[in-house]
């Protein structure tokens, strides 16, 4: 907690703008939620600090602020002293819900994984239905994939197009059976549930581990920042998908011709948080965006960039529960998000994170670009050929 | 939450939004700086000029203190309001009116960041003068209210010295506009006219004689070109002897930025970087210098500079541009020395304006200060001017353990700083106790703040007022 006296107050964690870096502006929560500084990475260290020194403040608005931060992580990346409010904030969160603060619509979340083993809360038996009629399914395929709870309930289109572009490159998958599928506990832990999600995460190992594969590909950026620091008896080899179809063109295995219809015009990549912010760890650091933008215009697409960009961008709105505790806001976030690429001419927004995917296309904005999962958009304009 | 009948009547007057939620007001207690802070009862955040009028008018009949602040990031104690006072947040009255290439200046509203301006003008090729290290997040109102310097600083001096006009609203809630810009016809293009200069009035004011809501301010052609280079000297005299012959033969012009290090920290740095490296041979002072310009200029203007130094025992120290300052240009920021240097511990700026002469006596007092208070990390700094140069005394200290005992020690280093001759220039509450010390200066200003702010409202104590 030391950390908390070593703010500065250099405010650069609620506005600033620093155009080589690609910072447009940091925080989402204050941008669409509410400008008060109480909402801000300095604030909340403000309020952990005053909660330390014993000063009373008003539990309702403590519980409001704390839990309309996406945890997006931008305030850590901008941060000059290297603090880490979001950390502080999941924290926080930690110590209300233990104390039975949690918000209903918190808990409610927090409720369908418990229960469901699912963020969304879709009933167990029904986890692998996205997979109903997708070819490239084989029980005894050495890789298994995990397409997290986000694809698998909420953005199943884009479940369905991974496998099928690894299979198209030869890689079958195989699948958790339905009742051994088990959340990654990202969205507890964000939520202020990490015992809850360490459990789940166990869970998850060890259905991980029976299931005999060497390699588990994922489709959910959280599950990958979730599982890459998990350790697997046997040792487990942890990719995105989209890991594998990148190495697999970089050896100059796989190729890819256009389809008759063409790609559709400038498509901009989401910077996802979980996969572009170093501070969200090995996912992060790996700017799988930046990757993403690369291969793109390998194939020949026209990639347009957001004003703000990279470990900069500013979040969705898809995380941190929020979308749950304040809807309006986190539909808020999304349209700036669209907006802002449809101010760079993208006709096509990409996401490689499902949970972003899906939050985009409900926040029902109008006249913005079209929200595609990365594999939906390779399905739907490319063909795929295996390079003997 | 329900607004009590102030927020009430402060919310009533436009699209203000007023704050008074305890924790929303936790980060409107202080600033950056060691100066005590308070708890203010309620805080708006102003969308508009009329926001701003209702605001001090509100303020003034109730006789209630305001204080002015928009990103608080400030280390002189200038945005710290006293408590029950209202805070009015200027931050979000951000928009860029009008950059006019023909008169050569932009018109921005105070909350305006630097770093969404220099974004704006840089996609015209033009520039600002003078932008403090911390302009990604600082605004223009703050800093020119707290007298700002930092990249331009040798050329242009200080930020105060680039703003053409202003727009300000009194205590009284009335509007006034100075310099040229007082004929509504004419607008803003020349800051010396009509009389005395009001403008100046404003700069540095610290809000204590009302609310900036307007600033024009000179805009420049963005360099083509830059370099870094660093000049080593034997001592701290000869360092200031060379830097009053760059000054006086002009060689400042195309100098963008200009650090002056002490001894402690060349050192640092050096056998940081390079262990093995012999200290005896490392000069004790050093100037790192920026150069932006025409690419010709630069280099004409680098031979002359390097020529001069060597009069006052100067050589080239191509060994700590390598390892420290080429690297900040490396990284692509402007905002020098800033990222990451005050890590993981919190300092103490004690900022002041000094003549070249007294250099020497200023890194004296920081010596002095490591052997009385060897609990605290001391550092000293140079930025250089136009004319003379600004110090800062930097203090690292544990905020939860040693706050009290910091602003013991830092009180007692401003009274050192003015005794060997350096003046504040970013005041606030961190020098109001030694305000009494600029004698008739001190007391016209009381007069003034009475002539305009007879209840006393604006940001009272800020400046010993
Ligand atoms: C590590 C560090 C390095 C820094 N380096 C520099 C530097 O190199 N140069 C430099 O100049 N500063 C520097 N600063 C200080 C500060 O960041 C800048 O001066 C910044 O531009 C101030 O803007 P602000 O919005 O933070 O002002 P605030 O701190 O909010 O306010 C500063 C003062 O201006 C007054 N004020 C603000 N807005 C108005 C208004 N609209 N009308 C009237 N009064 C107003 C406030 O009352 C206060 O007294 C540094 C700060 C830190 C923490
Ligand atoms: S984590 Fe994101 S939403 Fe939360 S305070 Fe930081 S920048 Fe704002
Ligand atoms: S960016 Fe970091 S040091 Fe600056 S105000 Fe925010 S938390 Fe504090």
């Amino acid at each position: 907690m030391e950390n908390l006296y070593h703010c500065l107050r250099c405010n650069y964690c609620v506005e600033m703008r620093w155009e080589e870096r690609g910072i447009q502006h940091v925080c989402p929560t204050l941008l669409h939620h509410n400008p008060a500084p109480g909402y801000s990475g300095k604030g909340y260290l403000a309020a952990a600090r005053a909660l330390l020194e014993g000063e009373e403040l008003p539990i309702n608005s403590l519980i409001e602020r704390f839990f309309n931060c996406t945890t997006c992580g931008n305030c850590e990346e901008v941060c000059p002293v290297g603090l880490r409010p979001a950390h502080l904030v999941r924290r926080i969160r930690a110590a209300m819900v233990e104390q039975g603060l949690a918000p209903a619509p918190i808990a409610a979340r927090a409720g369908n994984v418990i229960e469901h083993h699912n963020a969304a809360g879709a009933p167990i038996e029904t986890r692998n239905n996205w997979a109903a009629s997708v070819e490239g399914v084989a029980a005894d395929a050495a890789t298994l994939y995990l397409p997290g709870c986000a694809a698998s309930c909420e953005a199943p289109a884009e479940a369905r197009a991974t496998v099928s572009v690894l299979h198209q490159a030869g890689w079958p998958v195989k699948l958790l059976p339905a009742e051994r599928a088990r959340c990654c506990g990202a969205p507890l832990e964000e939520i202020g549930y990490p015992a809850e999600a360490g459990a789940e995460r166990r869970e998850l190992a060890e259905a991980i581990e029976h299931s005999g594969c060497s390699r588990v590909v994922l489709s959910g950026a959280e599950c990958l920042a979730s599982l890459t620091g998990t350790q697997f008896v046997g040792g487990v080899e942890v990719l995105h998908a989209f890991d594998l179809i990148e190495r697999a063109v970089a050896d100059d295995r796989i190729g890819f011709t256009p389809k008759a219809n063409g790609a559709p015009g400038p498509v901009g990549v989401l910077d996802s948080c979980h996969l572009s912010k170093p501070s969200h760890g090995v996912s992060g650091a790996a700017h799988y965006p930046r990757r993403i933008r690369a291969l793109l215009e390998r194939l020949g697409c026209q990639t347009v960039a957001a004003a703000d960009q990279g470990s900069y961008a500013v979040c969705c709105g898809a995380a941190g529960g929020m979308p749950q505790m304040s809807p309006q806001s986190a539909a808020r976030m999304a349209d700036g998000k669209l907006r802002s690429f449809a101010g760079a001419g993208a006709v096509v927004v990409i996401a490689a994170s499902p949970l972003c995917v899906a939050h985009l296309r409900r926040s029902g904005v109008r006249d913005v670009p079209a929200v595609m999962g990365i594999f939906e958009f390779i399905e739907s304009y490319f063909h795929l050929r295996p390079i003997a | 939450m329900k607004l009590s009948q102030l927020g009430t009547e402060l919310a009533g007057q436009g699209g203000a939004l007023v704050l008074e939620d305890k924790i929303d007001l936790l980060g409107y207690r202080r600033d950056t700086s060691i100066a005590p802070g308070g708890n203010p009862s309620a805080a708006v955040i102003a969308r508009s000029v009329e926001d701003v009028v209702a605001t001090v008018t509100a303020a003034n009949r109730r006789k209630v203190p305001l204080y002015v602040r928009a990103a608080g990031s400030t280390y002189a104690g200038g945005a710290n309001p006293c408590d029950g006072a209202i805070v009015l947040d200027a931050s979000a009255l951000n928009r860029i009116l009008k950059i006019d290439e023909d008169r050569g200046l932009a018109l921005v509203e105070p909350g305006v960041t630097y770093g969404a301006l220099l974004a704006e003008l840089g996609r015209r090729g033009l520039t600002l003068g003078v932008v403090p290290l911390t302009g990604a997040a600082g605004t223009v109102g703050g800093a020119i209210a707290s007298h700002g310097l930092g990249t331009g600083s040798p050329r242009y001096q200080s930020t105060g010295d680039e703003v053409a006009g202003l727009e300000v609203v009194l205590p009284s809630g009335e509007m006034l506009r100075t310099g040229s810009a007082a004929l509504a016809d004419a607008g803003f293009f020349a800051r010396y006219a009509i009389g005395p200069d009001l403008t100046g009035m404003f700069l540095g004011a610290n809000g204590s004689l009302g609310v900036i809501t307007k600033i024009a301010l000179w805009v420049h052609p963005k360099p083509e070109y830059q370099e870094t280079f660093v000049l080593g000297f034997p001592d701290y005299d000869s360092g200031a002897s060379f830097i009053s012959a760059l000054q006086i033969k002009d060689l400042t012009h195309n100098l963008w930025y200009g650090a002056g290090y002490e001894d402690k920290a060349i050192e640092a740095r050096v056998i940081g970087a390079k262990p093995q490296f012999d200290r005896a041979a490392l000069p004790r002072f050093c100037l790192a210098l920026d150069a932006r310009g025409a690419n010709e200029d630069v280099a004409r203007d680098r031979a002359r500079i390097v020529a001069e130094a060597r009069k006052f025992g100067g050589v080239d120290f191509a060994l700590f541009d390598e390892i420290f300052f080429a690297k900040l240009r490396r990284d692509n920021t402007f905002w020098y020395s800033y990222a990451g240097y005050f890590a993981r511990s919190m300092c103490a700026l004690l900022m002041c304006s000094m003549a070249n002469e007294t250099i020497p006596r200023f890194f004296r007092v920081i010596e002095d200060n490591r052997e009385t208070h060897p609990e605290f990390v001391w550092a000293g700094g140079l930025v250089l001017c136009r004319r003379g140069v600004h110090g800062a005394v930097i203090v690292f200290y544990n905020e939860r353990e040693q706050w009290e005992r910091v602003r013991i020690a830092s009180e007692r280093c401003c009274n050192e700083l003015l005794g060997v001759g350096c003046v504040p220039y970013k005041s606030g509450r961190v020098w109001a106790p030694m305000m009494g010390r600029f004698g008739r200066y001190h007391a016209t200003l009381a007069r003034l703040k009475k002539a305009l702010d007879p209840n006393g409202i604006m940001s009272p104590e800020i400046l010993g007022l």
